[in-house]
């Protein structure tokens, strides 16, 4: 008698706590299949009319952010990513955009308004996004010196994220003593 | 008794029908089986579950028909998507820059290895095993989503360049993962999705027999077991129940006499 009431019981506990934690689960945020290994490279044009190669920043910590004009959350985080470009020298870190399904113009008439000096590229076709893994905008991939996708990040960044990020993929790649090592999250942000 | 009522599939009451049928219970519903058990209940439920868990599996995991996908595709206009890549410029014909790109796939002086009518049909083929991104619950195929369209012209370049629908898919299943195929791969805990509601069906089956013997053997010791309880809960009643006391004796020995 005492099995028949425990056992359903049970298992309806159980049950109804594995849905539970899936509740607590975003499905919307997938993890990057890209973890570890070599950020694909690309070669695109400029928004100003030049070009970028990936491979011209080999050796600096890139902040590769997916955008578009008509995103609002992109207008959201832009001053996070002002302030990285602001905070961190060009020899060490590059904030560079990519325009995810935009008209030039759009985008020129984007950074222009909201400012930035950071290099964006025209992806035609998609070809770097789907390169990347891309599937909505903003996303935002940190590299580390070596090249290697460390960190992506879905939906808008905040500060706390760029600087703990950052500053963990600097002190990989620096000389012994050239940063802190005792600020806040810095060894443990690095691989996301 | 409850089982004709909890909505479980027409197949599942058939075969419970037939079941009863078969080893003789009295139909559902006779009041002398008052034994008010939840587990018949719980089992028909079961059943109704594993039955339509294991239809849901083979309709939701089956091959989506690529007549059917390429017939929508057709169909609809490309639509404005709600991801809001469809705001761009380009949405209505594949970009000439996208077309471009896709002849660069190729070295100079190479031949492509598919053209023309097996290069679309192996496109759609792909196409259709792959999810969209954007609209998760379709496939390329079917999206109307700009990246959806977008990476039938990646899947199209690679085809053509020489690549295996095989080698596609794993271009793909690098930089996504693996939700980005429709079907999970057929191994690891994928297995439970692809076996677990044909177990779940076979384990109400199985229950459901367990009950039904014991249902079969209950209508003869209903009677004694009614009667036991009742007559356990007050002796004094006992012989009011299976008997009759003396003076209603006498005078259905009377009534009996006078109807001869």
């Amino acid at each position: 008698m005492k099995a028949r009431f425990w056992l359903p019981l049970a298992l309806a506990v159980g049950f109804l706590g594995l849905l539970g934690f899936g509740l607590t689960r975003d499905a919307r945020t997938l993890p990057s299949a890209l973890i570890g290994d070599p950020a694909p490279s690309f070669r695109l044009a400029t928004l100003e009319g030049g070009s970028l190669a990936l491979e011209e920043l080999a050796g600096k910590v890139v902040v590769l952010n997916f955008w578009a004009s008509w995103c609002i959350p992109c207008r959201q985080e832009h001053p996070v990513l002002r302030r990285a470009e602001r905070d961190y020298p060009d020899s060490d870190v590059r904030v560079v955009g990519v325009v995810y399904q935009d008209a030039p113009r759009s985008a020129r008439r984007f950074m222009e308004r909201l400012g930035g000096d950071w290099t964006s590229v025209l992806d035609p076709g998609s070809r770097t996004a789907i390169d990347y893994g891309v599937y909505g905008v903003p996303e935002t991939f940190f590299l580390a010196r070596d090249g290697t996708v460390a960190k992506k990040h879905i939906g808008p960044i905040d500060w706390e994220i760029v600087s703990t990020t950052v500053d963990s993929l600097l002190g990989e790649g620096a000389r012994t003593g050239s940063f802190p090592a005792d600020r806040a999250g810095a060894r443990s942000a690095g691989g996301g | 008794m409850s089982i004709g009522g909890t909505g479980g599939t027409s197949s599942a009451a058939a075969l419970l029908a037939g079941v009863l049928r078969f080893i003789g219970t009295p139909p559902i519903g006779t009041p002398s089986v008052a034994t008010p058990s939840p587990g018949p209940t719980v089992v028909a439920l079961l059943i109704a579950a594993g039955a339509s868990a294991g239809a849901a599996g083979i309709v939701c995991l089956g091959a989506p028909a690529p007549a059917r996908a390429q017939e929508a595709s057709a169909v609809r206009p490309q639509q404005r998507g709600t991801a809001g890549g469809d705001r761009g410029v380009r949405g209505r014909v594949p970009d000439p820059a996208a077309v471009e790109l896709e002849a660069l796939e190729l070295a100079p002086g190479e031949e492509p290895a598919v053209t023309g009518q097996e290069l679309d049909d192996l496109t759609a083929r792909v196409a259709a095993r792959l999810r969209c991104p954007v609209c998760r619950n379709q496939s390329v195929l079917e999206s109307s989503a700009s990246l959806a369209q977008e990476m039938q012209q990646v899947i199209r370049a690679r085809l053509r360049a020489g690549e295996s629908p095989a080698e596609v898919e794993a271009y793909f299943i690098d930089r996504y993962g693996e939700w980005i195929l429709l079907k999970p791969k057929a191994e690891g805990v994928n297995l439970l999705v692809y076996l677990l509601p044909a177990l779940l069906l076979l384990g109400g089956l199985v229950g459901v027999a367990l009950l039904l013997r014991r249902w079969a053997a209950a209508p003869e010791e209903s009677g004694a077991g009614d009667a036991g309880r009742r007559g356990g809960a007050d002796p004094g009643r006992a012989e009011a129940d299976g008997g009759l006391d003396p003076e209603e004796e006498r005078r259905l020995a009377e009534v009996l006499g006078e109807r001869g």
